[in-house]
């Protein structure tokens, strides 16, 4: 019997994301109700699923068809979100990275989930990548130290991968481009692009270098990105990210260069279901190898894990979940500082 | 009439041969272009040749140099034979329709005695796609491994990342990413220089290079003579390796650890 999902959200994630991947594991889940904060987009999405329709999160958590609670709303309502689903006895929780805005909040919301025993998944679609786990025991078992970590993304507008993956969906109005030389909006910029995109890889980043030393440079780039490099377990990082208004497809690349071997994670493009990542392999050895894709992709693993998760009863690692974000907010915060004086 | 061309390096005297028309033998660096090994202190070399009558010089892979030694070469017609850096590539580079982008990165790692050359090579590149000379911002270098952020002009950020990777080629292994709108990515070993330039609807990869970098470097010396040019290589070499030395003994910045909680 399939569990009863309701969504908290009915932004671009929900309509092209959750809902179509949702749609695609009958046998674990279905969508049941959908929540929004009244912009009327709930309906219809809702209305596609089968599933109610509400405006504010308290219907959904008192259906009692809502068993999983899957938290698609802005950042900064994600915590108060997660409480509540405990609160309202509810079996799982799916939380849209990043788990809070602040590390107060985010300690209590999985405080809160550690003590009621409710598995929570959030949304690093990167770290449930199959390749991921392909290239993280490649580095295990043949890769030797960590001499450095690149994430370098290029990234058209996400219109053009909604387009591919639902219809009838009103793109968002392009916003102005940020003036970067108020140290304040280069500060705000870098600070959101790291929690809200750089988040994606986080998690893969601590899972290497998990010891945060210090954020060596940070500067907010035109239109809209960040460069970041900082040191984390002796290990240079750096991070570069620019949002494009159009050319070429997205680039989402993870590097992480051993003393043996150099091994480039390219992640598809946010939204689409093309599978996993791929890896690509340069080995000490002289040979380039780029292993096999697995069809599944991160955001249908992540749903996986899941569904696994209410099956086997296994515990959460609720504490590497908020390592995650400590590590995250953190750097947010000390790359925000730099890149407001150096703007 | 051919170019005759002294040169010890064994390497060079293939090269002479598949430039029969252009080039001949020479047993003496009078009048001729002379090769110098890139090993040892090639600018005494380089200005020995001269000093012999040399009409011009080629350094073979080039080592660290002192800057007032180079600064005794300028106007020597040199051309510079570069591990990881190709002259025709770096024209098909600045031919490439990549505009001024918004960031470039840089990824470069080499063996412990290679990571200085690796690392010129690299920001040779990056200046490239820059289009506009690099300013260091920022750099950090301890333990063989470190990140820089530069600026280039008013307009590009790079950013690099740089390591002794033991398992990486002799020469070492690099990459630059441009991003933006039109996206170039160059990558270099030992072995070959790839170019590719990624647009909204295509992209499209440079073809591979089979001229050996010998042949090249000769080539480029002759046209050079033959235009009565002196090439930039020089020039370029020196604020490469400057650039390189500063980021190599950048230590971990107080005022950067000052941010951190």
């Amino acid at each position: 019997m399939p569990h009863g999902v309701g969504v908290i959200g009915a932004g671009p994630g929900v309509a092209a994301l959750h809902l179509p991947t949702i749609a695609g594991m009958a046998d674990a889940f279905r969508v049941v109700h959908v929540t929004d904060a009244g912009s009327g987009r709930a309906a219809p999405l809702a209305a596609r699923s089968g599933a109610m329709s509400s405006a504010g999160v308290e219907a959904l958590l008192r259906d009692p068809a809502v068993e999983v609670v899957a938290i698609c709303s802005p950042p900064a309502e994600h915590a108060a979100q997660i409480i509540a689903s405990v609160a309202a006895g509810k079996r799982a929780v799916f939380c849209e990275k990043p788990v809070a805005t602040t590390l107060a909040d985010a300690e209590e919301a999985i405080e809160a989930c550690r003590r009621a025993g409710v598995p929570l998944v959030v949304g690093t679609n990167h770290y449930y990548d199959p390749a991921w786990g392909r290239a993280r025991h490649h580095l295990s078992a043949a890769g030797g130290p960590v001499v450095s970590i690149s994430v370098t993304l290029a990234l058209p507008p996400n219109g053009r991968y909604h387009d591919v993956v639902t219809e009838a969906f009103a793109p968002s109005a392009a916003r102005p481009a940020p003036d970067l030389r108020d140290p304040a909006v280069a500060a705000s910029v870098v600070r959101a692009l790291l929690t809200g995109l750089a988040i994606h890889d986080l998690p893969l980043v601590r899972d290497l270098a998990p010891r945060l030393e210090r954020v060596v440079f940070a500067q907010a780039l035109p239109p809209v990105g960040y460069a970041v490099g900082f040191v984390a377990s002796g290990i240079p990082v750096q991070l570069t990210t620019v949002m494009l208004p159009d050319g070429a497809d997205a680039l989402w690349r993870l590097t992480v260069t051993t003393d043996r071997d150099r091994l480039d994670v390219t992640f598809p493009p946010a939204f689409v279901h093309a599978g996993s990542a791929s890896v690509r392999v340069c080995a000490i050895d002289g040979r380039d190898t780029t292993y096999l894709r697995d069809d599944r992709d991160g955001y249908v693993a992540e749903w996986t894990a899941l569904a696994d998760l209410l099956a086997s009863g296994e515990p959460v690692e609720y504490d590497e979940l908020l390592d995650d974000v400590r590590y995250a907010l953190r750097l947010a915060e000390d790359a925000a500082i730099l890149a407001g004086v150096t703007a | 009439m051919t170019t005759r061309v002294f040169s010890p390096v064994a390497r060079y005297r293939a090269a002479i041969a598949e430039l029969p028309a252009t080039t001949s033998v020479a047993d003496s660096p009078d009048g001729a272009i002379v090769v110098v090994d890139g090993a040892g202190s090639w600018w005494q070399e380089a200005l020995r040749a001269t000093d012999s009558g040399a009409v011009g010089v080629v350094v073979s892979a080039p080592g660290p140099a002192p800057t007032n030694a180079l600064d005794r070469l300028a106007g020597i017609p040199i051309v510079l034979e570069r591990k990881l850096f190709r002259a025709d590539v770096a024209g098909d580079a600045l031919a490439a329709p990549v505009g001024d982008p918004a960031a470039v990165v840089v990824e470069c790692h080499a063996p412990r005695q290679a990571l200085a050359a690796a690392l010129r090579d690299a920001l040779a590149w990056a200046r490239l796609f820059a289009r506009a000379p690099l300013a260091l911002r920022t750099a950090e270098f301890s333990g063989a491994r470190g990140v820089a952020l530069l600026a280039a002009g008013d307009a590009a950020s790079v950013s690099l990342v740089v390591g002794a990777s033991a398992g990486a080629p002799p020469a070492g292994r690099l990459r630059v990413t441009t991003l933006g709108e039109t996206r170039a990515e160059l990558e270099a070993d030992d072995r070959d220089v790839r170019f590719a330039v990624t647009d909204a609807s295509s992209r499209r990869v440079s073809p591979t290079r089979f001229e050996r970098p010998e042949r090249l470097a000769l080539r480029r010396l002759v046209a050079a003579l033959e235009a009565r040019e002196t090439p930039s290589d020089l020039a370029d070499y020196t604020r490469d390796s400057a650039l390189a030395e500063a980021i190599l003994h950048s230590p971990a910045s107080s005022s950067a650890a000052a941010f951190t909680s």
